[in-house]
């Protein structure tokens, strides 16, 4: 089997990256493809507690390079998809206990047990990130539309376009769209953060609390019957493995009673 | 009062658009890895070489930095006047 | 190479590892936070630093020996990897230790080899109350609480006993009980060849590693290795012991998935001990 090493990142931080990796790396396995996340977040470990797999951690991805321990040890086994399977960051190391080499070759062996092996990457564009990429052979650029996190995502691209010959496409996910606020022009919307980025978009994702809620569980939205997020996730899923499925209407959410009684009284803007 | 601010508020008070033309050109900025009195000092040399063939009209002379995909593209119109001689 | 790591074993002293942090800043602030808050036992303490990879001009080693000096430390090596480390150290005409200090670190992890086996196989439905009361521990079988699960080991006949330090030793190094008075946060970490008393919280990220037992004056939030060595007897105790993963010798027990109810959740201290082979956790009352 040789799967696909997908890596996850952003520049900024906080734009929901790891949670963007819980949940696609959810959607996959559960559509029924055998999943590898990967936490590259050395030192400031996440992923674990999203998947609320905190407490099953033994080893991790630096005793893995390291040798103490061997790559199937390492793996901590999903509570609810057996195909899915996390291998946890190092919480008490740094980002400087793993280089681009070992990396390469930790890919290499997920690769070969794996259909998807998705790479968290840690946010910024220093050593860490440049690890996370060094695997990887497509990329899943995450950002929201807000100036700070669109111009460190093309700050990404750019790093990424510099690696074409190993990593040969990204796509953009655009989080924690809130149609509302596009609708009223006080926010960019998906099409202008789009031409600004020029690349190809692979998903939306609307801003949903239950994101909140399903953090705090630990249990991926993509999971559950959720219709928003967790259908975007869903549907991220589907075109990573090949599908064509179209954007959903965000004009569709977030329509409450007071979105409406606000319709009513503000007059349509051009 | 706020609350009826933010009824009537200006059309031309467009935050998205404004967001999106500043992305612009900081995104254009950052790409070429320009620093900010670049540009002007470029306009300045632009100008006095043009100026050396032609008379133009210093009040309508326009530069600007455009995006084609993934490319920036300098753009300048120079209205001329006349030639020099 | 944690953030900041302390690691102190009897026979050879105490090393405070700032490799780990990537800036001066970082480092600065994690050693004033350690160093400061548990001043008096650093007296007469043999102590190495380790600056590790951290590229430090001369100005800022004597950033660095200024906060070291301010609580009465003088440490005996220090380590750098850097070539410009080790010249600003000289610049000081203080002998830089080449290398990393690796035959101080711990080797905790190499010790859980045979234990994860039985943890990964560990299916959720499957999941069974590790602590039946009375049975396990009727000496402190006041309030058993029935959520840890617990994964062993079955042979757990490599238990070294906890070496017993030298009346030398004890003078010049480390003691064998090692006592903090501080927090531990996310990212740092103790490992310590004796037993180990913090007075403070552990918070989840931290991690903290003992030959011997470890007595949390505090809430045990993070993650707790009693016995790296192999000891089997030894213990674990907390004021509030609510970790997210305990470990003694080879056993590794997990918290509970779903949050414990209010009422579930023990207020007095608890003692967490190997007994028939899992990790059992009993009121901490007196016997």
């Amino acid at each position: 089997m040789s799967g696909r090493v997908i890596v996850v990142t952003s520049g900024k931080g906080g734009v929901g990256k790891t949670t963007a990796s819980a949940n696609i790396g959810t959607a996959l396995a559960a559509s029924g493809a055998s999943v590898a996340l990967v936490d590259m977040d050395i030192g400031l470990r996440n992923l674990d507690i999203l998947m609320g797999l905190e407490n099953r951690v033994v080893y991790n991805l630096v005793d893995v390079v390291e040798e103490k321990c061997k790559l199937r040890q390492a793996l901590v086994k999903d509570k609810r998809l057996p195909n899915l399977c996390l291998l946890p960051a190092a919480q008490t190391r740094d980002k400087t206990a793993v280089n681009a080499e070992q990396m390469q070759k930790l890919c290499t062996e997920l690769k070969g047990l794996f259909d998807f092996v998705l790479v968290d990457s840690p946010a910024g564009i220093e050593g860490g990130f440049q690890n996370s990429i060094a695997g990887a052979e497509e990329a899943v650029v995450i950002t929201t539309p807000e100036m700070s996190a669109v111009r460190d995502a093309d700050r990404v691209i750019g790093l990424l376009e510099a690696r074409k010959e190993e990593i040969g496409q990204y796509r953009l996910v655009i989080n924690r769209i809130r149609p509302q606020m596009v609708k009223t022009n006080d926010m960019m919307s998906v099409e202008d953060v789009l031409e600004i980025l020029s690349v190809k978009l692979l998903g939306v994702v609307p801003e949903d609390d239950e994101i909140i809620i399903s953090t705090n569980k630990g249990e991926p939205v993509a999971g559950t019957e959720n219709p928003r997020a967790g259908l975007a996730y869903r549907n991220i899923a589907r075109r990573l493995r090949g599908e064509e499925v179209p954007f959903i209407d965000l004009n569709s959410f977030n329509v409450t009673w007071f979105d409406k009684i606000v319709k009513i009284f503000t007059p349509v803007r051009a | 009062m706020q609350v009826l601010n933010w009824f009537f508020r200006n059309k031309d008070e467009n935050v998205r658009s404004r967001a999106k033309d500043r992305m612009r050109l900081m995104l254009i900025h950052d790409r070429l890895e320009l620093p900010p009195d670049r540009l002007a000092s470029l306009e300045e040399e632009l100008i006095a070489v043009v100026s050396r063939y032609f008379e133009i009209d210093r009040q309508t002379t326009r530069f600007d930095l455009q995006q084609y995909e993934r490319r920036a593209a300098l753009i300048a119109n120079f209205p001329l006047l006349r030639s020099k001689s | 190479m944690t953030k900041i790591a302390i690691i102190s074993q009897p026979e050879q002293g105490v090393l405070i590892d700032i490799g780990g942090c990537s800036t001066l800043q970082e480092a600065t602030q994690h050693l004033t936070s350690t160093l400061q808050v548990s001043s008096q036992f650093w007296e007469n303490m043999h102590v190495d630093l380790n600056l590790g990879d951290l590229a430090l001009s001369k100005e800022e080693i004597s950033q660095i020996m200024s906060i070291v000096a301010e609580v009465g430390v003088e440490p005996r090596h220090i380590y750098a990897q850097l070539e410009i480390t080790r010249a600003s150290l000289n610049a000081h005409n203080i002998a830089a230790a080449a290398g990393s200090p690796m035959n101080l670190l711990p080797s905790g992890s190499s010790d859980r080899q045979s234990s994860v086996e039985a943890l990964e196989d560990f299916a959720p439905d499957t999941v069974q109350s590790a602590l039946s009361p009375g049975e396990a521990s009727p000496a402190a079988a006041s309030e058993s609480r029935e959520t840890i699960v617990v994964a062993v080991e079955s042979t757990i006949d490599s238990a070294l006993p906890l070496p017993a330090p030298s009346e030398a030793a004890r003078q010049v190094t480390a003691p064998a009980v090692l006592c903090l008075r501080q927090t531990l946060r996310s990212g740092q970490a103790v490992s310590h060849g004796g037993h180990l008393v913090i007075i403070g919280d552990v918070n989840p990220g931290a991690e903290v590693m003992a030959e011997g037992d470890i007595t949390i004056w505090g809430a045990l939030r993070g993650m707790a290795h009693a016995g790296i060595a192999g000891n089997t007897s030894a213990e674990i105790r907390a004021l509030k012991l609510q970790p997210i993963q305990l470990r003694i010798a080879h056993a590794i027990a997990r918290s509970p998935d779903r949050p414990q109810t209010f009422a579930a959740r023990s207020s007095a201290p608890e003692t967490a001990r190997i007994v028939n082979g899992t990790i059992r956790i009993t009121s901490s009352a007196p016997e």
